[in-house]
């Protein structure tokens, strides 16, 4: 320990985690803290110990001790990176594969980004080929289409978002109260099902569905529903796709708020009920309090990707009638980058979206941490 | 991944161009001791070279590499060249060529699209990627392709550059019967029944899809893959445009454009609204046209001779229709008698399919030698034919299949096995040749319908393979996308009637908005250009 280290400390009996071998530079906050670490050093150093805690500060413990004294502990990072490695260094070689996962598979290739301020060309490579500046972005933006594949990307997302979000969490709490296991498994492997068929098939069997003749036109056609072809109509493209989606996902997005329930602790339940709440009251006041940071996360997770709406759906649904409210972003450049193999200018496309993305990250998880305390960092 | 990849890639690539550049010190890039006597065929050389190029489905059915079929056997040996072909993995192709070309581990030959190039064939010379074969040509290495090409001028013309470079083996359809391969047909058991003639007028084929509708009750009375209409311009052509960009005189023109499209889009209006033409044609595909074709939903539509008229014929001659009958019709036109002025038309010269000599074989002539050998006599039988005796005999003269290719015992489709020995039923560096077409459809149906399809003036409309410069094909990606994308839109939503067609002016404004003027002009010098090659 270094002379920055200062402040107050917690003393409580219990587990060693950090040996400290040199804490003669330890400042106090008062007499008492003093008093009662300098009591300690009696013992044999290795066995008073600190372990950092959540806020940054640190907590010093006795093994064995019945000491109970409070304090605060604030080292530097360096300090307590070191002492930390040396307690727990199997655990920095197990990360090791990790951060190398990261730096060489996803933060080198990123280098490659660069092409979109260039004029890309296979041959010259990436690094050869030349400047252009802001040539794509600006290609891009002044599109005569920008305005319309922009504003269709942020409805078809906004939409996916407002009527697929909650629908896995409230698919969650009805599954959460069902009793019995047989009828539950049922339906959680019926709404997994749609999520390991391929997109391929799903989308022809939403196109089949909802032709003219198809099943849930003449079904709807009973409730006075035109018996048209469905992806004929622009204004039915975003219902259908996001009613598509929600039964696509619904399943599979449910499982991490069931997992999220199954941690709930059942006293208060229990609790709840002595106090004569019934199942809707110990639904609001109990189940949904307790997964709201699972929620938050999610959540905060999906503003990260606003603008990607996988083209892939997009393409396998759309035709050339409604382009007006299906063609969006991803779509638009697919057709372009397919069409001229201009590399740079997809590049520069989709580093765009990631900024937004970012940024919209960014926000969503600085307003979720002063509304509720709950944040991805 | 990828960049991994290629970091390995590049440090292998540098270990061969050093190892390269060690052995090349004492021969100064291949004397004659090493290149052999390659005067006459099959050349007698130790020259290996390597042949990069995408295996097409039909041959990897049975063949993992080309290497391994009759038809690459016989090639070698009649060349005498050591060749090693080399495939990427299907549907990685594109990816695979720019990883070689990026990583500079060419191998001697590729076969590719290059006018696909970014910035076409002369780029990729220019770029260093490909080898310019003029010198070639002249020092009477190339023998083969040039006496073509002096016998072809069209084609000559077509296959180089604004520069007069040339810098492939292309892959050329060697007669017109090869350039259309698709049109309109109709049931001809139903026009039977009906007391109908085969449809030549629009008027003729209006009668007839209302009598299919009232009659016999096609839901879709005429439906087609809305794609062919801008491939094949059936229905449109009839009011002298295209779909397009087309030649007219000594100009490029866009057919939506023109105020005859306003006088098409009437006519498809009406039939849309009155049910004539299938009210799903935005969003059906192949299985579902399938269907609709084999069900009796719909009587007409416009689809190739294979994979079309085939088909369809072959699906229902084994269930229970058994008069089910599809005829060819003429392109249809206005007034009676008139010739089609559109139709299917695929130019002789399509750039797919055209093997160049990389910058990094060191025996160009060699490799040269090889691939002129398939522009010869015996170079044209094995690509078209394969090998005599086994896959074809010379009756009188006529190359003529042998059972073997034409009706396989082990069970293999006609295709496939063709595809073991020839070349000729997809695309390479070679001259199709009409007789494998002829020997191809069986049905009787197929041949007549190719007749009546070849019988239009499309060849004078088509736009040849003109390139743009640098500069031009970006300023073009940006404005045919937008363009695109608004007439194919608006295209549906006047037939539709969403739009009425008294907006058809302000359409046309918005495509001026849209820079179709400026596109024209760009297509146009490429044009000029073209011409004085």
């Amino acid at each position: 320990m270094e002379n920055n280290v200062k402040g107050t400390f917690t003393l409580a009996s219990g587990r060693i985690k950090w040996r400290v071998r040199n804490f003669a530079h330890l400042r106090f906050a008062n007499a008492h803290a003093q008093k009662n670490l300098l009591s300690f050093l009696a013992l044999p150093i290795r066995e008073i110990l600190f372990v950092p805690t959540q806020g940054g500060g640190m907590e010093i413990f006795m093994k064995g001790s019945l000491a109970t004294a409070q304090g605060y502990v604030k080292p530097s990072f360096g300090s307590r990176l070191k002492a930390d490695f040396r307690g727990n260094y199997q655990l920095y070689i197990m990360l090791i594969p990790v951060v190398a996962y990261f730096l060489l598979f996803h933060y080198k290739p990123m280098y490659g980004a660069i092409i979109a301020f260039k004029d890309f060309n296979p041959r010259k490579g990436v690094l050869g080929s030349d400047w252009v500046g802001l040539e794509h972005f600006a290609s891009f933006i002044t599109d005569p289409y920008f305005g319309r594949i922009v504003g269709n990307t942020l409805i078809i997302s906004l939409s996916t978002l407002i009527f697929g979000f909650p629908a896995p969490i409230i698919l969650a709490l009805l599954m959460n109260e069902i009793r019995c296991n047989l009828f539950k498994r049922t339906v959680q492997t019926l709404t997994y099902l749609p999520h390991f068929i391929s997109l391929v098939v799903i989308c022809g069997m939403i196109r089949d569905f909802t032709m003219d003749n198809g099943v849930i036109t003449v079904f709807l056609s009973y409730f006075g529903f035109p018996r048209e072809t469905m992806l004929n109509k622009p204004n039915l493209f975003v219902p259908v796709y996001v009613i598509s989606e929600i039964w696509q996902t619904v399943g599979w997005g449910s499982i991490v708020y069931l997992a999220a329930l199954t941690g709930i602790d059942m006293e208060l339940y229990e609790a709840a009920e002595l106090d004569g709440a019934g199942r809707w009251k110990q639904t609001i006041h109990i189940t949904l309090p307790s997964i709201i940071p699972t929620i938050m996360v999610m959540l905060i997770l999906r503003m990260g990707s606003m603008l990607n709406v996988g083209y892939e759906k997009i393409i396998l649904l759309y035709n050339e009638a409604i382009y007006s409210t299906s063609d969006v972003i991803s779509s638009y450049v697919y057709r372009r980058g397919l069409l001229q193999n201009d590399y740079s200018f997809s590049t520069a496309v989709g580093l765009f979206n990631s900024v937004i993305n970012f940024l919209l990250l960014i926000a969503a998880n600085q307003i979720s941490k002063r509304a509720n305390d709950s944040s991805l960092w | 991944m990828k960049k991994t990849k290629k970091c390995v890639c590049g440090i292998l690539a540098a270990c061969l161009a050093a190892s390269t550049l060690l052995a090349g010190c004492g021969n100064g890039g291949g004397t004659t001791e090493e290149v052999g006597d390659i005067s006459k065929y099959p050349m007698q050389t130790d020259v290996k070279l390597t042949y990069w190029l995408p295996l097409d489905t039909m041959t990897s059915a049975t063949a993992a590499n080309l290497g391994d079929t009759p038809f690459a056997k016989e090639l070698l040996k009649q060349t005498g060249a050591n060749v090693e072909f080399q495939h990427p993995a299907a549907g990685q192709e594109s990816e695979k060529l720019n990883l070689m070309i990026a990583s500079n581990e060419l191998p001697d030959i590729i076969m590719n699209d290059w006018y696909a190039y970014p910035g076409g064939a002369q780029k990729a010379v220019g770029d260093e990627v490909i080898l310019p074969l003029n010198d070639l040509m002249d020092d009477g290495t190339i023998v083969n392709l040039k006496q073509y090409y002096s016998e072809n001028p069209d084609i000559d013309k077509m296959a180089k550059t604004d520069e007069g470079t040339y810098y492939c083996f292309p892959f050329i359809r060697g007669d017109e019967t090869l350039l259309v391969s698709a049109g309109p047909m109709v049931r001809a058991d139903w026009l039977e029944e009906l007391n109908l003639s085969v449809p030549e007028t629009m008027d003729d084929w209006y009668n007839m899809l209302v009598k299919f509708r009232d009659e016999k009750g096609a839901q879709a009375p005429l439906s087609f893959l809305l794609n062919n209409l801008k491939t094949m311009n059936p229905f449109i052509g009839a009011y002298g445009i295209a779909r397009e960009y087309y030649v007219d005189g000594n100009e490029i023109k866009y057919g939506p454009a023109q105020p005859e499209y306003k006088e098409f889009l009437a006519t498809f209006q009406k039939w849309y609204s009155e049910k004539l033409l299938d009210n799903n044609i935005a969003t059906i595909d192949n299985k579902i046209l399938d269907t609709n074709m084999l069900t009796g939903k719909t009587g007409a539509s416009v689809a190739y001779a294979g994979s079309g008229l085939d088909k369809w014929m072959s699906a229902t001659s084994e269930g229970k229709a058994e008069n089910y009958r599809l005829v060819g019709t003429p392109y249809p036109v206005l007034e009676k008698g008139q010739k089609a002025e559109f139709g299917a038309y695929s130019l002789p010269y399509v750039s797919s399919g055209s093997a160049a000599i990389t910058t990094a074989c060191k025996y160009p002539q060699v490799a040269a030698k090889f691939l002129d050998f398939a522009y010869g006599e015996e170079g044209k039988l094995l690509y078209n034919f394969g090998v005599e005796g086994e896959s074809y005999n010379m009756v009188d003269g006529y190359p003529t299949y042998t059972d073997k290719v034409l009706h396989n015992e082990e069970g293999l489709t006609k295709t496939n096995a063709l595809m073991r020995y020839i070349r000729a039923a997809g695309s390479g560096p070679f001259v199709q040749d009409k007789r494998y077409l002829e020997q191809y459809y069986e049905r009787e149906e197929q041949t007549q319908a190719i007749d009546l399809w070849v019988n239009t003036n499309a060849e004078s409309h088509a736009v040849p393979t003109i390139s743009a410069t640098e500069e031009e094909s970006s300023e073009l990606a940006k404005l045919t996308n937008a363009i695109d994308t608004y007439v194919s839109e608006t295209f549906l939503q006047f037939i539709m009637g969403i739009k009425p067609l008294s907006e058809f002016d302000s359409y046309v404004s918005e495509l001026r908005n849209k820079g179709i003027d400026r596109v024209l002009e760009i297509k146009n010098a490429q044009y000029k250009r073209y011409q004085t090659r």
